[in-house]
């Protein structure tokens, strides 16, 4: 029973791992820049962890992106314990990243998620990725009506938004 | 609108980790995965094998007391061992379970209390871990060489309770560092992100220009005593020196010469290694 829990997880590991590269990818440069692998790394080592309590509530996606984000939000947490100094706020150019001709949109992009809070930058980046206005909600362990009225916010702060670059 | 479709285009045109790259990483997580819960184990082992020596040298010694005094001072080592136990077992035992399935709501407040836990811990890390083994040892000390007070054993004991006393305090004062430079900025950090989720309005949060991180850093100015508090305590503290001393010499000419010596020498020594290990002359994160 046990090695059978055992392969099932593995199973869903690989599925994690196979499917959400460039989501979890996108996090982890959003919150970490250079840092992203480590990040994608945590984010990985936490969904590992996990698994075993995984229950089919939420689609395997869903969860493991809730995870990933969990996880990049407390990223800060391990950047200070291990340097006491502020996440890096460059865009990445690691080689290892893929698309890495990390375009001046990117950059940009990359520059007014810097100027927003954590809980801002979580809610903004699953509406880039597409998730309801529910999904968001239900993720932050909020209401509906909290998460619209943080995006128009967010959506306000982007159209008054200049770059020292110009605005995007 | 436009700027926020563009926002999104970029944002999803953006690459992330080439699948190559992930698929390394997944590797090196799972591999890593089992090595890290047998390090957890080596440790949980140590820690255990280490309790259970202390008590059976304290067990087997125990019969071998040369007075009530140092037989207290084994029971209390015997004690202060199994206290050490049950707490660091206590503590890994309430742990929550990981919270795969949490919201962040929920991630947040599981990480302040496993960080509280952790921050009450090492706070009071002289009550549960420091002090009684101290105590013991002390009163071991004072048993074995008790009646011979006089020089040169009662010089050796101050020496070796000095020492004793330094290396406490170093460990405390290690442990104190911790809490303030490491636990605390991050449950700070914690703390106004769950406040900042029930927020609407969490403006104080964003970081235009400076990064949130380094306000979060500050220590946080809640904990340790007002000056005003370590006046108070350093005035008890001389003032019960002072009545030692005298009592140590009223016992000194009226009852025991070397008990009288013992309190003369003790009380004064005593004092100032708490005075240096509560570092009361630093300045208070409460302002002068």
């Amino acid at each position: 029973m046990d090695q059978q829990r055992q392969r099932l997880c593995e199973e869903r590991f690989e599925q994690i791992v196979g499917e959400s590269h460039l989501r979890f990818g996108r996090i982890a440069r959003a919150y970490a820049g250079e840092e992203a692998e480590d990040l994608a790394q945590e984010m990985l080592l936490q969904i590992w962890r996990s698994l075993p309590s995984y229950d089919e509530r939420a689609t395997l996606s869903t969860w493991s992106y809730r995870i990933a984000l969990n996880t990049a939000i407390s990223w800060r947490r391990r950047v200070t314990r291990s340097k006491r100094q502020p996440p890096p706020q460059r865009c990445p150019t690691d080689s290892l990243v893929s698309n890495t001709d990390f375009s001046d949109d990117g950059k940009l992009l990359q520059r007014f998620l810097n100027t927003l809070s954590e809980i801002d930058r979580a809610v903004i980046i699953m509406v880039l990725d597409d998730f309801s206005h529910q999904e968001i909600a239900s993720s932050l362990g909020v209401n509906p009506g909290t998460i619209r009225t943080r995006i128009s916010r967010i959506r306000k702060r982007l159209e008054n938004w200049e770059s020292d670059d110009g605005p995007i | 609108m436009a700027r926020f479709e563009k926002l999104k285009k970029t944002w999803q045109t953006q690459g992330g980790i080439s699948p190559d790259r992930f698929e390394q990483l997944g590797d090196q997580v799972r591999s890593s995965s089992g090595v890290f819960q047998r390090t957890i184990r080596r440790r949980d082992a140590i820690e255990t094998i280490a309790a259970v020596g202390v008590i059976l040298g304290a067990m087997v010694a125990l019969p071998h007391a040369t007075s009530w005094v140092d037989g207290l001072g084994y029971l209390t080592i015997i004690g202060a061992a199994i206290l050490i136990a049950v707490v660091l077992w206590r503590a890994r035992g309430r742990q929550p379970e990981q919270l795969s399935a949490a919201n962040l709501r929920q991630h947040i407040d599981h990480e302040i209390a496993a960080l509280q836990r952790q921050v009450h811990i090492l706070r009071n890390v002289a009550w549960w871990y420091l002090l009684p083994i101290y105590v013991g040892l002390t009163l071991v000390e004072v048993g074995v060489f008790g009646p011979q007070l006089s020089w040169p054993m009662g010089g050796t004991l101050l020496l070796s309770q000095s020492l004793c006393a330094v290396v406490f305090m170093a460990v405390w004062r290690m442990n104190q560092r911790a809490v303030k430079q490491q636990l605390e900025p991050i449950l700070g950090y914690y703390l106004e992100l769950r406040e900042a989720i029930d927020d609407d309005d969490d403006e104080r949060l964003l970081a235009v220009g400076e990064p949130p991180t380094s306000r979060l850093l500050a220590p946080n100015p809640r904990y340790g005593p007002s000056p005003t508090a370590k006046r108070i305590w350093v005035a008890l503290m001389l003032i019960a020196a002072g009545l030692v001393v005298a009592g140590g010499y009223v016992w000194y000419r009226a009852v025991d010469a070397r008990t009288g010596v013992f309190l003369i020498i003790c009380a004064p020594v005593v004092v100032l290694l708490l005075v240096v290990i509560s570092g009361v002359w630093r300045p208070s994160d409460r302002g002068a």
